[in-house]
């Protein structure tokens, strides 16, 4: 189909007629997939699809109902992960699996270290391999550096080094791009070229659709349950591939709505956290979407949670509708109406056990309260609201935000912020990992926002998204603040460049209007 | 927003997928048993005894169970609060002697320090009030030292018996107005103890169940730093729910003292192991975020009974020793089910 | 018996010194005591240091009257004796291996002899056999080191004195003897499985109570040395038994709990109940009639024996083999003597 990969060859994997139901869900049914020797493979779908089920029962995790699968030729039966790494399928998840205490090539060989006699670990061995195999992959890292000291996308390459120790001939890859910068999208982009180079083919799941082109031959997509298609990843168009996914068209990836900007609402001046963010200034005015681009690590996130006093700054003031404001805590902030929308849900935005109608009133549970009792019909009442205005699907308000899907997820997480009235909302990666529609929903609700005289500032490591989305961009190198660019200056080019320190900072007026 | 408008409904034909309900849900007879598996247990367990022993189900014997759980419920409520914010109180056991031992002294020679007698409600209110602050610093340090509850708590422990054994010399206290000894008596048929440890459980679930103090535990629990991020004022709230563990070991020291007229220095040594089990047998998740008060309940219920037909059917103190902990490992066991 | 009554020992004089060296001696001293060159114990308790020798004693935990007392007992033999004693102790009874560590480093400081309360039989050996093979001569004090673990590790004791927890349970059965003539169903209020002492102080309880022929044993249950476990065990067993007529209790903090299980039963006219160690709040419940009897040690006059076979030991005399340390059952008849000094404490 592409790159010489003649039809007809024997397929790595072929998936054939697979169905799998759990109580209640049709969760794949009738699913069709082939992966041919050194194809990327991407497999797009919204979430629910049954992207992950299908990948599950590749990797032995759960058992298909009905149906068949091959691995090079030859009819399997995947019953556990050992097994499928056995067969040559490995994976790197979503959620990194590795030990942060111990280092890299530990880490690699965990489980499977080459040993002398009497279990004696061969410790010469084991570094020596793990070398061998950083080098085969072109990784530069340095088989005794502790993991923890490592960036999300370093880990990320230990991860895919440890499921190539196996020989494998399929590796398979959940949203490997979600928290990377460009740079380290590149930088993962060429490894998987050298492992399709060597044969090796990569079953690729993603929601960056715009990204597929440049490193995906074919692209199967899914919904609900079903697989809709394969087609050519480099000819097919962006809006063609979502009308596969939704099943209806999306017009436009990033529906912008423009509104008069008013008054500045709120201005930090000189935020510094010895470190971390150094001397920060900036404003955000009412129906104003401020972008944030930078590299991971660049001192955003940190740069927002010192705005909402989640950690202590050193120096620097807020300055909230001309006043300003000592904000020393979370709970200061959400009185003088700042919300942030922490970067990682699960970590920070959610608390998992508890049910929806919990978390959705969790920033607000004093409106409800009265005589320290929560008045349960009042917060019933809110929590239906944002269910209906948010489009949250959950089969009813008791339901635990763990079980959600991450767009809906993401949702709650709004909702809750939502409810504080907040004049200024920080988005902190609001659509990292949710699929196109939820992400379009959340966009249409930022236009609400402004649209009602709230200020936005966006954080994001998709710079489409900063790009389409805002007004001005800021792009932070290092703990600082190095442009405070108009969007018609802000070319994806200069603001890569801005990030990755390359060209020189050319903040000048950090305060418009 | 800042005008109070409401947010507009998303476009409705946005319906995408079946997320939730692929999300790996379990069959309606798991559900059951997972939330009802622990009252199964009880049941089970008091069929075997009631097989084996013709004296274990009258009704006697069975407000007898009720009175033998009183103390651990007590102090078991206070546990279930500490562990739904991922916390633990190991000091609980050493807190109820300190308590009982200043309540037993207070009504002996008087007020602490001062010396001037008082009535014995006024002595229980000490007693309260002791346990209360030996709460209120475990919270404080914990909070503010950023240490791990394990480790200040199991600090607590050895620190809160230290103070009972200097406060009493090592000398156990005894002869008490009888209306305090009363708290050990019954009313009606029912054992005063046990009627005490029923109150409290109701205003704990209450708590749990409709007040703001009950919704904050389970978020600090469930996400320390997501609460923190909404506003949560997730220290002080620590703080008071360490101060109300402490309020409740203390209650169980009270009772204990008076069930047994004697407040011993050594009194209640490994009784938050009793109340930890209690505790996670019911199903209060030691990670934090879940669990209730009836699963408490259930849960000492179930060592109490399994304690009290042990000792009918006479079974040797090694194999009661055995049985216990199997029955623990068992309900631990199926705290682990119900994470997956 | 004259100079024995030294001012700080005015409390153990009246009650204990009488029955302790009167009475009880008499049937125990016959079994095993084996006194060097025909000393009476009466004899050794009385000997006094010609030199200043520097001692050391190792008790279980201060946070137990018996060892608080035992502890008084050694700074008032000291005094006595014109000795240097120094006390050492741990936290808790389960603090084994600091008790080692504890008399590992003060064997440092040259002791001239030591007197040793092993919490378990074996966790003080290593340090035991240190001293051993220093020549320090070694008293073992009221829990006995096991006597085939030391020897296997070469441990040489050089006095045991010690209460026989047999006996103690013996005691107690025998009041029951001679005061239920008809006999019936009896129950046990065990300490902590495992523990030696309770071990012994039960079976001792079970061989004599049975040997009498007109008793039956219907219940031996845990209550781990604690108070309301013990008030719920005894109730527990009440319930299936409802002809118990005795109790008997491994200690006194688990037979006052039988007291409560009991009254609240309605039945402290019928059963008889005994107890073990005379604790102040046991004695209180014998002299009001709940408790019928507890089976008192003296750990204070134990601790003046044993330094007096150390400074026997270090004369070039020493007194081989076991001691047996005073027991004694009080009951409401004697328990006024206990009780009268000021401090009611058992043996000061």
């Amino acid at each position: 189909m592409t790159d010489g990969n003649a039809p007809g060859m024997t397929p790595t994997l072929r998936v054939a007629d697979v169905s799998k139901s759990y109580p209640g869900v049709r969760a794949l049914q009738h699913v069709d997939l082939e992966v041919l020797p050194g194809e990327i493979h991407a497999v797009i779908g919204e979430n629910g699809a049954g992207k992950s089920t299908l990948m599950k029962i590749v990797f032995g995790v759960t058992q298909p109902d009905s149906g068949a699968i091959e691995v090079q030729g030859t009819p399997v039966h995947i019953g556990s992960p050992v097994e499928a790494q056995r067969l040559g399928v490995a994976m790197v998840h979503q959620e990194l699996s590795l030990v942060p205490a111990l280092d890299v090539a530990r880490n690699i060989y965990l489980g499977r270290e080459p040993s002398l006699a009497l279990g004696i670990i061969d410790w010469p061995a084991l570094y020596r391999n793990a070398g061998a195999l950083l080098r085969r992959l072109g990784i530069a890292l340095n088989p005794r550096q502790v993991v923890r000291g490592l960036s999300t996308a370093h880990k990320q390459m230990v991860e895919i080094a440890r499921a190539l120790s196996w020989q494998s001939k399929l590796l398979i890859l959940d949203e490997p791009t979600s928290s990377l910068t460009q740079g380290e999208i590149r930088e993962l982009f060429r490894i998987l070229r050298d492992l399709k180079t060597g044969g090796v083919s990569v079953l690729y799941i993603s929601h960056r659709l715009e990204e597929l082109p440049e490193i995906a031959d074919r692209v199967t997509v899914m919904r609900d349950g079903h697989t809709v298609g394969t087609v050519d990843a480099r000819s097919t168009p962006i809006p063609a591939l979502i009308r596969m996914m939704v099943g209806r068209g999306v017009d436009q990836l990033f529906p912008r709505a423009h509104v008069p900007i008013g008054d500045e609402i709120l201005r930090v001046e000189g935020l510094t956290r010895h470190g971390v963010v150094e001397d920060v200034s900036f404003s955000v005015h009412a129906g104003e979407i401020v972008g944030m681009a930078g590299l991971v690590g660049a001192g955003r996130s940190e740069t927002a949670r010192l705005i909402v006093g989640a950690d202590k700054k050193d120096a620097g003031r807020t300055i909230i509708d001309g006043r300003v404001v000592e904000i020393g805590s979370p709970a200061v902030a959400i009185a003088a109406g700042i919300a942030l929308l922490p970067e990682d849900r699960k970590q920070q935005g959610l608390v998992l056990p508890l049910p929806v109608k919990n978390n959705l009133s969790l920033a607000t549970l004093r409106e409800f309260t009265r005589f320290g009792i929560v008045w349960q019909r009042e917060r019933d009442r809110m929590a239906q609201r944002f269910v209906r205005d948010l489009s949250i699907r959950t089969p009813n308000l008791d339901f635990r935000v763990r079980n959600l899907s991450g767009g809906n997820q993401q949702k709650v997480v709004l909702g809750k912020w939502l409810g504080s009235h907040p004049r200024v909302l920080i988005f902190d990666e609001p659509t990292r990992g949710i699929d196109v529609g939820a992400k379009v929903e959340v966009y249409e609700e930022m236009n609400d926002l402004i649209a009602r005289g709230a200020g936005i500032l966006l954080i994001s490591s998709e710079l489409p998204e900063v790009l389409g989305m805002s007004d001005r961009v800021l792009v932070m190198h290092e703990g600082r603040l190095v442009a405070d660019l108009p969007r018609a200056e802000a070319t994806p080019e200069r603001v890569i460049a801005l990030a990755s320190g390359e060209e020189l900072p050319v903040l000048t007026s950090a305060h418009h209007g | 927003m800042a005008d109070g408008q409401e947010p507009p409904a998303f476009s409705a034909e946005a319906q995408v997928g079946s997320d939730v309900a692929l999300s790996g849900r379990r069959s309606r007879l798991t559900q059951f048993l997972l939330r009802y598996g622990i009252v199964l247990a009880l049941v089970a367990l008091g069929a075997v005894f009631a097989w084996r022993s013709p004296v274990f189900l009258t009704s006697e014997n069975l407000l007898q169970v009720l009175l033998q759980a009183s103390v651990n419920i007590i102090v078991a409520l206070g546990m279930t609060f500490v562990i739904i914010t991922a916390g633990i109180d190991l000091s609980v056991g050493s807190t109820a002697a300190l308590s009982g031992m200043v309540a037993a002294t207070t009504m002996s020679t008087g007020l602490p320090i001062v010396g001037i007698a008082v009535s014995w409600p006024v002595a229980v209110l000490v007693g309260l009030l002791t346990g209360v602050l030996v709460g209120f610093a475990s919270g404080v340090i914990v909070t503010s030292l950023r240490i791990t509850p394990f480790i200040v708590t199991l600090g607590m422990l050895s620190v809160v018996r230290g103070l009972t054994l200097i406060y009493s010399g090592g000398r156990p206290v005894f002869g008490f107005p009888e209306g305090f000894t009363n708290l050990a008596g019954t009313i009606g048929p029912v054992p005063t103890p046990a009627i005490i440890a029923g109150i409290l459980a109701i205003i704990s679930a209450f708590v749990l169940r409709f007040t703001r103090l009950g919704e904050y535990t389970y978020a600090i629990g469930g996400n320390e730093e997501a609460a923190r991020l909404s506003g949560v004022p997730v220290d002080r709230y620590k703080i008071a729910i360490y101060t109300l563990c402490g309020a409740f070991a203390a209650v169980a020291g009270i009772v204990l003292t008076a069930r047994l007229r004697v407040a011993e220095p050594n009194a209640a040594s490994g009784y938050e192991l009793d109340a930890i089990a209690a505790t996670v047998m019911g199903g209060t998740s030691l990670f934090g975020g879940e669990g209730t008060v009836v699963g408490t309940v259930i849960g000492a219920l179930i060592i109490a009974t399994l304690r009290n037909g042990l000792n009918l059917l006479n079974v040797q103190a090694y194999y009661q020793q055995l049985a216990i902990g199997l029955v623990i490992i068992l309900a631990v066991a199926l705290d682990r089910f119900r994470q997956r | 018996m004259r100079r024995r009554f030294s001012l700080s020992r005015v409390a153990l004089a009246g009650a204990a010194l009488t029955m302790v060296l009167g009475i009880s001696l008499g049937p125990a001293g016959a079994q095993d005591a084996t006194p060097a060159g025909g000393m009476s114990v009466e004899e050794i308790a009385a000997v006094t240091a010609g030199e200043e020798y520097k001692l050391l004693a190792v008790v279980k935990t201060l946070s137990n009257e018996y060892w608080q007392t035992m502890e008084r007992g050694y700074n008032e033999a000291a005094a006595e004796k014109g000795v240097t004693i120094d006390v050492l102790s741990v936290p808790t009874e389960q603090d084994t291996e600091q008790q080692l560590n504890q008399l590992q480093t003060a064997l440092a400081q040259d002791y001239d002899a030591i007197m040793v309360s092993p919490i378990t039989p074996t966790n003080l050996i290593p340090a035991l056999l240190a001293a051993s093979e220093a020549g320090i001569p070694i008293i073992n004090v009221d829990e006995k080191v096991d006597p085939a673990a030391a020897e296997e590790a070469g441990v040489a004791l050089t006095t045991v004195i010690a209460s026989d927890n047999r006996d103690a349970g013996a005691r107690a059965a025998q009041y029951m003897i001679d005061t239920i003539p008809d006999g019936g169903q009896v129950a046990i209020i065990e300490g902590k499985a495992g523990n030696q002492s309770g071990l012994d102080r039960k079976e001792g309880f079970e061989e004599a109570i049975l040997a009498a022929g007109t008793f039956e044993i219907v219940a031996s249950q845990p209550a781990d040395w604690d108070g309301q476990r013990a008030l719920d065990v005894a109730t527990n067993i009440l319930q299936a038994n409802p002809d118990i007529v005795g109790f008997y209790a491994a200690n006194d903090t688990m037979a006052l709990g039988v007291v409560e299980a009991v009254r609240a039963a309605g039945k402290l006219d019928q059963i008889t109940i005994i107890g073990t160690d005379a604790i102040p709040a046991a004695l209180t419940a014998v002299e009001a009639g709940d408790l019928e009897g507890t089976v008192a040690q003296f750990p204070a006059e134990e601790a003046r024996i044993a330094t007096s076979l150390a400074i026997l030991a270090l004369q070039g005399s020493p007194v081989d083999g076991f001691i047996p340390s005073p027991i004694e059952l009080i009951t409401s008849e004697n328990v006024g003597e206990m009780l009268a000094p000021a401090e009611a404490t058992p043996a000061a």
